[in-house]
């Protein structure tokens, strides 16, 4: 499959038997004025964007505020959008920007990153779980989301951009603005501390 | 909705946590979120000027057509049923005189013999009378005097038969003075008629030119009104982009959509960190994040934005 992609031109992905454009090449087409570029950008990120912010702001109704703001801001900027980088990239960095304006304004800003001392990043206290993620813990199906939710910020967001968009350790890095061994680092810390919380469950 | 494939497996990850999580996270946004995006996705679409001028165009040609066809048509259909009822008007009644015998019907009066008598007949006094009134008084006062003798004629026994050049030159006198009569009877009618017509038109005229002067004086009072609250609401807005302006350092060159181009601005920032303005130079990042999110940034202006946001 990898080889196949290659031979596509850029902006192209293979999606089953067919050719679909890739989500540069409807950007770009959006940004010419095609609507139904849109559409399918936003059928195909809808999910995972959400859940990327619900994720990290444990409220429906604020995750869906919040999602809003990035997909208008998708929409404001949409001549302005250049491809020097991958959509997805732009996409989450955009939902990042908003979380952590989001996680400032409410006073949680020494939480969304310890970046170099990832020790403190480890003993850092996680993220009380709300009684929404704790009532899921009490099901089976509903505990690994309370254990990624009460993950420290800069793990949990690795994770979910790893488990939630299928991004690389280089595009993480990319949206995260970290080294790529930091990047790694906190993909190992929040992998043990999933495992260390579904000890009997998996 | 689908989630990216995880391609190539990381040797941090446990693949089964993935899939636990994975099977487990299934939530998704609103229905009515995504209905409200998708409208203003196609609200900025259709704003650009490339798609009004391709799509708007054709859609108010159409009934903008139709609208001239049925305008132009009903005009030609007034003006011809006007003009027949002009033709009618002028026609004489008919006097039962064609059937006696020795007299020929008159004539059909040409346009041009319409006109002739128009310019030839001296005007009527003014008068409010209506037009049937006044035609019969043209019509008494026109007969001359071979024509009451025509006119008495009815009353008297049937005259004898008269001979054969006698009767020609009677029947061809009857018959002019008839004519002169129809002709300046048509004429005083036409001429009743195009005074009606005017005084209407003036009034009309009047009337309109009185409307677009209250139109005019409706319409001077909002204008005014924003020309003076435009320049405030203006200033204001160049007031704050200004003002960000000057946080950020010199006034650039602005792009199309009044936002500094990425190359000069950073060139911008970089210059104030050499020159030791570091806390400018973050203000400066910070405004640029803001108009550019996903830039990549050089390597001192990263550290930079690592510091803003972990502050050591």
């Amino acid at each position: 499959m990898p080889a196949l992609s290659a031979a596509l031109s850029p902006g192209e992905a293979l999606s089953g038997d067919a050719v679909e454009p890739g989500d540069e090449a409807l950007m770009q087409r959006f940004g010419a004025g095609d609507a139904a570029a849109f559409d399918a950008l936003y059928e195909r990120h809808r999910g995972p964007l959400y859940r990327f912010i619900q994720r990290q702001c444990a409220n429906r109704a604020l995750a869906e505020e919040l999602f809003q703001d990035v997909w208008m801001s998708l929409i404001a900027a949409r001549e302005r959008y250049r491809h020097e980088a991958k959509f997805t990239t732009y996409l989450y960095t955009l939902a990042r920007h908003r979380v952590i304006d989001h996680l400032r304004r409410q006073g949680v800003r020494s939480q969304i990153h310890a970046e170099g001392d990832e020790d403190a990043m480890e003993s850092a206290p996680a993220s009380t779980p709300t009684p929404e993620a704790q009532l899921e813990a009490s099901r089976n199906v509903g505990r690994v989301l309370a254990l990624v939710e009460s993950l420290p910020t800069a793990q949990r967001e690795v994770i979910l951009l790893r488990a939630e968009a299928g991004m690389s350790i280089e595009e993480i890095a990319a949206v995260t603005m970290a080294e790529r061994e930091t990047v790694k680092s906190r993909l190992r810390y929040a992998m043990d501390k999933l495992k260390r919380g579904m000890e009997g469950w998996l | 909705m689908n989630r990216e494939p995880l391609g190539e497996r990381l040797p941090e990850e446990d693949p089964r946590l993935i899939a636990a999580y994975q099977e487990a996270s299934t939530d998704a946004p609103s229905l009515h979120t995504g209905e409200a995006l998708r409208a203003a996705a196609r609200r900025a679409a259709g704003a650009r000027p490339q798609a009004l001028g391709k799509f708007r165009m054709a859609a108010w040609q159409a009934p903008l057509a139709a609208a001239a066809i049925v305008v132009l048509s009903t005009t030609v259909v007034f003006w011809t049923v006007r003009e027949e009822g002009l033709d009618k008007l002028s026609q004489p009644p008919s006097l039962g005189e064609a059937s006696e015998p020795g007299k020929r019907s008159p004539p059909k009066i040409t346009r041009q013999e319409k006109l002739a008598a128009k310019d030839a007949a001296p005007k009527p006094p003014p008068s409010s009378a209506p037009v049937s009134n006044r035609a019969a008084t043209a019509r008494s006062s026109a007969t001359t005097a071979p024509t009451k003798k025509l006119d008495a004629s009815p009353a008297a026994p049937p005259p004898a038969p008269a001979p054969r050049d006698q009767f020609a030159k009677e029947a061809g006198s009857a018959a002019a003075s008839e004519r002169a009569a129809e002709l300046e009877r048509s004429a005083t009618e036409r001429r009743g008629i195009a005074e009606l017509d005017k005084r209407k038109v003036e009034q009309a005229q009047a009337g309109r030119a009185d409307s677009e002067q209250k139109a005019l004086l409706r319409e001077e009072a909002p204008a005014s009104a924003q020309v003076q609250t435009a320049p405030v609401t203006a200033s204001a807005e160049s007031q704050d982009s200004l003002a960000a302006r000057a946080r950020a350092g010199a006034a650039p060159a602005l792009q199309d959509d009044g936002v500094e181009p990425p190359k000069p601005w950073i060139e911008r920032i970089e210059h104030l960190l050499r020159d030791g303005q570091k806390t400018q130079a973050m203000e400066a990042l910070v405004a640029f994040r803001k108009s550019y999110p996903a830039y990549t940034l050089p390597d001192a202006l990263a550290e930079l934005e690592r510091e803003i946001q972990e502050p050591r």
